[in-house]
């Protein structure tokens, strides 16, 4: 009987144990890596030779481009196992799993009798085996680089969720000569280095340039008329002319407006520097600050609705920002060490600034609301950044002062917002004070204005 | 009657232990105070519920596998897989690679007889121009914890890096005691829950090929949850983003790049090792979450 009860206990017991369990297990996957992504970027397929090298030089160009972002890892041409004329319609994913490409880009163009080029990509996820986008295009030959850029920047797309930059050019200060007598021209290239080429001849001292939304036009800095003044300038013809009529010895820190209707600087008067708003189409100058300390270096936030910018009225150099009509300036800095040029991302979540502890310069960034601040560079003078046009990278310049048998050199760097990736940018020169421009319209005159 | 017997032999001996026990000191006071401490005695196999070919798994471990795994590792030349290798996309109305037809793009720029730009005589061509590749030049970055997905100079500057925040609230790996422990006559119980350590190698392999879009406006709120359907080799059935998180994909393009990762990720482990085929119906539906909230501490 005993027994018999025991027994029921245990198989009550069994019975328990051997419930069923959990419907379904739930997994959290709560971390990962932060590597590039494999890609395979096949040089687009050609009937002729001349095609072929084309769509080699294209691929080359968009392999440079992925990789430059840091976000991508293009894998070895010479390990690919299918040819880019074997791909036909649709790739064997299997030769490209087999060599861990976890996307793939393939496609073909064809040289036309009128000097154009028509070309076809197509991104593919090589795991999911699924097309994820592609496009063709028809464009002059001799901008082909503009094609591969664009060919990039879909993927870069498709695959990161965010606009591409690659499409895009840079306006930097190139400078040459010994320091006493620098010589500071306006140069513009490329993001990439390629079609370089110099806007002034380097009478003059230039400094701060800055791209108008369209492209078309660039204000900055000059000493053309001995003082220092806020220019504007066409890209295209040349045409330069002082901005606005501002009683007072100098105009500085000159920016567009994110709708590109109006530029914001300092104006410097009797010893006092003060911000000024100037609407381009009618003229009308506007006084945003008013205050003893001095006031500069002001940049829009990517609506227009306000502004950031640098002010000592603390004691010493902070950020803060205020209202597009200059009220409600608030400090947002509150780190240790002094902060100056803010500039807004295009994308709206981050101020990019400069910040000088001791003898240290950062570059960094914060949000507008001056919370997680971020130091994602630094150097012996670090400063000027520059947003790419998706807010994902920054590029600023780092000057290396010579001494001990090493020449002090200038250069431009670029850096993630993640802190990762930093990569010196090669230029012909020494090279400070960058601007990257905004992407290039489609439908630019001649395709930007400048590209070929 | 045999209750009698043994309730009276029970009593006796009772008696005789304290009596023999007791004696002498049964009146006097207890000595100060022993800690007391209960332990369950259970053997750690039966707890852990290994199967037998549990290996030993350690989360961040970037190195050799066992020699069973697969090539999960980026660079190794895939050694051939003796599985028929990729039947992954077989089955279902899996999208059938659709034929792109790529949507005629807005032309770039027909060549319009663009009045060339006269720009100032400039030295244009003073310098030599050769650009082809210039980029490739990543300057040698300090780096930093590589787990966070957002660095900062900050931390590392003057303080040192911090003692390694690793292992967490993860239970710790096996070590080999356990694992020789576990080995030994375990009777493996089959119909009992996925254990923890079950679930950790599960996870394990798939952080592993989770390439996660860093630096994405606001990652650190990106919860995508897939549905995994796994077949009794462990590989992948199919995978599919969770109902709920569709709508959202459709219109942020950043969650759909991250819905992506994950889908890919999984793709990517193709087939999960070391499940025990006898708890097949516990882990053929398996939902899965990934939040990288985590790493952007």
């Amino acid at each position: 009987m005993a027994f018999r009860g025991m027994g029921l206990v245990a198989g009550l017991a069994m019975a328990l144990m051997a419930l069923p369990a959990e419907a379904q297990i739930e997994i959290d996957i709560t971390r990962g890596q932060v590597e590039p992504v494999p890609i395979a970027v096949t040089g687009l397929a050609g009937g002729s030779g001349p095609e072929r090298q084309l769509g080699a030089d294209i691929a080359a160009v968009v392999s440079g481009d992925l990789d430059s972002s840091g976000l991508f890892r293009p894998l070895d041409p010479r390990s690919f196992l299918q040819k880019p004329d074997q791909i036909g319609v649709v790739p064997r994913f299997g030769d490209w799993r087999q060599i861990n490409a976890q996307a793939l880009v393939t496609g073909k163009l064809s040289i036309g009798g009128d000097g154009f080029v028509d070309a076809e990509f197509r991104l593919w996820d090589v795991f999911s085996e699924q097309y994820l986008t592609g496009f063709r295009l028809r464009a002059p030959r001799d901008k082909w680089r503009r094609v591969a850029h664009l060919m990039a920047d879909a993927v870069y797309q498709r695959i990161t969720g965010e606009d591409g930059y690659f499409d895009t050019r840079i306006v930097y200060v190139a400078e040459t000569g010994p320091a006493e007598s620098r010589i500071k021209r306006l140069a513009i290239m490329d993001q990439d280095g390629a079609n370089h080429r110099f806007l002034t001849d380097g009478r003059h001292l230039v400094l701060t340039p800055r791209f108008s939304p369209t492209l078309q036009e660039i204000t900055y800095l000059s000493y053309l008329d001995g003082r220092p003044r806020v220019y504007i300038r066409n890209i295209d013809t040349g045409q330069q002319e002082i901005l606005g009529k501002f009683r007072g010895n100098m105009t500085i820190a000159p920016r567009f407006s994110p709708d590109g209707n109006k530029v914001v600087m300092s104006v410097t008067l009797d010893g006092n520097t003060e911000i000024h708003e100037l609407d381009l189409r009618t003229g009308v100058q506007l006084q945003l600050t008013r205050h003893p300390a001095i006031d500069t270096a002001p940049s829009y936030s990517p609506d227009g609705q306000r502004v950031a910018f640098e002010s000592d009225r603390s004691g010493t150099q902070q950020i803060y920002v205020m209202n597009a009509d200059g009220g409600n300036a608030e400090r947002i800095s509150f780190g240790q060490g002094r902060y100056a040029t803010p500039v807004w991302s295009p994308r709206g979540d981050w101020i990019a600034f400069t910040k000088s502890r001791g003898s240290t310069f950062y570059i960094g960034v914060m949000r507008p609301d001056g919370n997680d601040e971020r130091l994602l560079s630094t150097g012996f003078l670090v400063e000027g950044p520059t947003w790419a046009p998706n807010g994902r990278v920054l590029m600023f310049f780092r000057d290396q002062p010579g001494g001990a048998g090493r020449e002090g050199r200038v250069r431009l760097v670029s850096i993630d917002i993640t802190g990762r990736n930093e990569r010196e940018i090669v230029t012909p020169t020494d090279a400070s004070d960058p601007a990257w421009s905004p992407l290039i319209p489609r439908d630019a005159p001649g395709g930007g204005p400048d590209v070929r | 009657m045999l209750r009698a017997l043994g309730k009276s032999i029970l009593l006796h001996l009772v008696v005789i232990t304290l009596v023999y026990v007791g004696v002498p000191h049964l009146f006097e006071e207890p000595p100060l105070q022993e800690t007391v401490t209960t332990a369950t005695f259970v053997p750690i196999a039966e707890a852990r519920n290994l199967p037998d070919v549990m290996p030993v798994l350690d989360e961040p471990e970037p190195e050799p596998e066992p020699s069973e795994a697969p090539p999960l590792v980026e660079d190794t030349p895939p050694p051939p897989p003796p599985e028929p290798e990729p039947e992954i996309a077989e089955p279902e109305p899996a999208p059938p690679p659709p034929l792109p037809e790529p949507e005629p793009m807005p032309e770039v720029a027909e060549p319009e007889p663009e009045p060339e730009p006269v720009p100032e005589p400039v030295e244009v061509a003073a310098l030599p121009m050769e650009i082809q590749r210039p980029r490739d030049k990543p300057t040698p970055p300090p780096r930093l914890d590589f787990d966070a997905a957002l660095q900062s100079l900050e931390e590392m500057e003057p303080a040192p890096r911090q003692p390694e925040p690793e292992p967490e609230a993860q239970p710790a790996a096996i070590d080999p005691i356990d694992q020789l422990l576990a080995e030994a006559e375990t009777t493996y119980r089959s119909d009992i829950p996925l254990s923890q350590t079950e679930i950790d190698a599960i996870r394990s392999q798939i952080q592993r090929n989770w390439n996660v879009p860093a630096g994405a406006r606001d990652a650190h709120e990106m919860r995508v949850t897939l549905r995994l359907q796994l077949r009794r080799d462990g590989t992948v059935e199919r995978v599919d983003v969770d109902e709920s998180d569709r709508a959202r994909m459709r219109t942020d393009t950043f969650y759909r790049s991250m819905a992506e990762s994950a889908v890919r990720a999984v793709r990517k482990t193709g087939q999960i090792q070391y499940l025990s085929p006898e708890k097949y119906e516990q882990w053929r539906d398996i939902k899965l979450t990934f939040d990288p909230k985590e790493m952007y501490g």
